[in-house]
């Protein structure tokens, strides 16, 4: 194979990897939220706030968690089109988060509609 | 005189890029081929249905298609194969074993945990006390 055909195809799989890393990190973060609401309704109230946060509200800066690090490791281990897949997605949630925002400052609204 | 053994060739690709492939792959196939199937069919479904002044949900291709995107949610357990299979076949063709040994982990998993839903979700919903 090419290694022109060889990159692409390397990013495409690096962009999946990205969205399946993104879809199990929320729902890690879910469960991990639902199971403290088990612990105790109001013990670790502070703590969901902040996973909610990261999960729903800011997703395109809480993702980062989980992007920066695979990005990180792709990049050290010599598999730059995996990494530039990665990279991408992560971007593009990123975009399409702050637009969700801004769509919903135009609607003069606290929090995005889409996201409540 | 015994043919000297031959060097064993040495396993290529990533387990971690094959578990974390395939969870993309699951999330996709959940989130969006799903809704996006429903969507594309049920729209000029709805628009035969609003120039016949009826109801759109009660046609059948409207229901038929609402179905088909809400069992690729709950059995994907199942539905998975439909790309897991291919895939997994493309990686190994290409002597990617490790890949494909992550696609296949993964797979499984997601099958086990779709099972335990259905084991589970009965009790939760606690179907007995349904009238049909």
């Amino acid at each position: 194979m090419p290694l022109l055909a060889e990159d692409r195809r390397n990013f495409l799989i690096g962009f999946v990897m990205g969205v399946g890393l993104g879809f199990f990190f929320e729902l890690f973060l879910s469960l991990l939220s639902a199971g403290l609401t088990n612990l105790g309704p109001q013990r670790f109230l502070g703590v969901q706030i902040v996973i909610i946060w990261l999960t729903y509200r800011v997703y395109g800066i809480g993702q980062w968690i989980a992007a920066a690090p695979a990005i990180l490791y792709f990049r050290r281990t010599q598999r730059p089109a995996l990494a530039r897949g990665l990279l991408a997605e992560a971007a593009l949630v990123t975009v399409g988060n702050f637009l969700l925002w801004f769509y919903s400052w135009a609607q003069q609204d606290s929090f995005p509609h889409l996201l409540r | 005189m015994t043919p000297p053994p031959t060097p064993a060739k040495p396993a290529k690709g990533s387990v971690f890029v094959g578990i974390l492939l395939g969870a993309g792959l699951t999330a996709l196939a959940t989130i969006v081929v799903g809704p996006v199937l429903s969507l594309l069919i049920a729209a000029p479904n709805w628009v035969l249905a609003r120039l016949r002044h009826e109801p759109a949900y009660a046609t059948p291709l409207y229901s038929a298609v609402f179905t088909m995107g809400m069992w690729t949610v709950m059995a994907i357990g199942l539905v998975q194969w439909i790309y897991i299979l291919p895939v997994g076949r493309h990686f190994l063709r290409r002597r990617e074993t490790r890949t494909a040994t992550g696609l296949l982990i993964l797979a499984l998993f997601v099958l086990a945990t779709n099972a335990a839903c259905w084991i589970y979700l009965p009790h939760a919903l606690n179907f007995s006390n349904w009238r049909f």
